[in-house]
């Protein structure tokens, strides 16, 4: 027996053996099959709509998985940049102002030396 | 109906799990229906083979990363030594009642041996063999599925015959 025979031997034994599955299993495995058939009509419908009807952002995304992940992940970043960028500018502006204030002499000299009183000033300005 | 039970024999004998088995061959025709529902129907059954054994090697990756996480936790967890153990025993309880020739038919007998010795063949020299002898795709189409060369089939392939002649030897399975 040369290894193509001994091969089809096996092999056909294994063919029968499938008959002696276990009844559950072969539901499951048939039910399986149904899903996974339905999906694929809908998958070939979805398609077919999207493709008479221009391409919608869900088949895009669907489409350009990885383009659109990036697209995602610059945004974001570019989110978190403003967001970080923003505040660091506003109190430098203060910060400028206080200086600015300091330099031209509004401030009392008390005011170096007294915590509360530089508090009082700001208070009084805004007012 | 036949490709999902050769499917699921297939999944069986390499992770040795009848219900990871039936998982395996649900996420393979998913993926199948999902990725290439619009190619022409004669490329399903290889497309499904590739997809099929990539499923099954994703599963032992799976495995080896939660083997790992497993031994190193139970360094530290005594609950979960004694969870694994109860799983190995539950795991032997349910392989040996699934094997045992006492109460089946020669046929019957037989298909056991024969389903334990491909158990027993190293995973490529298994999914070379059924893949070009039970699924009947040539040479070249293996190659592709297993993403090796036609050289590296063959050799595969004639491996598994010797091994498996020689485990079924003296049973009775291709002895004339």
């Amino acid at each position: 027996m040369n290894e193509e025979q001994f091969a089809r031997k096996i092999t056909s034994s294994l063919d029968r053996g499938l008959n002696q599955l276990h009844p559950d299993v072969t539901r499951k495995l048939e039910r399986a099959r149904t899903l996974a058939l339905s999906h694929a009509r809908h998958d070939i419908h979805a398609q077919t709509v999207h493709t008479q009807h221009g391409l919608s952002l869900t088949g895009w995304v669907r489409q350009h998985r990885t383009g659109a992940m990036v697209s995602l992940l610059t945004i974001l970043l570019l989110v978190i940049l403003g967001l970080w960028q923003n505040p660091t500018t506003n109190t430098n502006d203060d910060t400028t102002d206080v200086d600015a204030a300091l330099l031209t002499g509004d401030l009392p000299v008390k005011a170096y030396l007294d915590n509360h009183l530089n508090q009082q000033w700001s208070n009084r300005e805004s007012n | 109906m036949e490709i999902e039970r050769r499917a699921f024999r297939q999944a069986a004998f390499a992770v040795r799990d009848d219900q990871a088995a039936l998982d395996i061959v649900q996420d393979s025709m998913m993926k199948l229906a999902e990725k290439y529902a619009d190619s022409p129907a004669t490329e399903w059954p290889m497309l499904f083979q590739r997809i099929l054994q990539n499923t099954i090697r994703d599963h032992y990756r799976r495995q080896k990363v939660r083997n790992f996480w497993v031994s190193a936790l139970s360094f530290f967890s005594h609950e979960t030594d004694a969870q694994e153990d109860d799983d190995s025993l539950e795991h032997v309880q349910a392989t040996d009642a699934t094997n045992d020739p006492g109460n089946i038919l020669s046929s019957k007998k037989n298909l056991a041996l024969i389903e334990s010795a491909l158990k027993k063949l190293p995973a490529r020299q298994r999914e070379a063999f059924l893949l070009r002898y039970w699924e009947e795709m040539d040479i070249a189409e293996t190659a592709k599925i297993m993403g090796c060369s036609e050289g590296s089939v063959k050799t595969h392939c004639s491996r598994a015959t010797h091994t498996l002649a020689t485990m079924l030897k003296g049973t009775g399975i291709g002895d004339e």
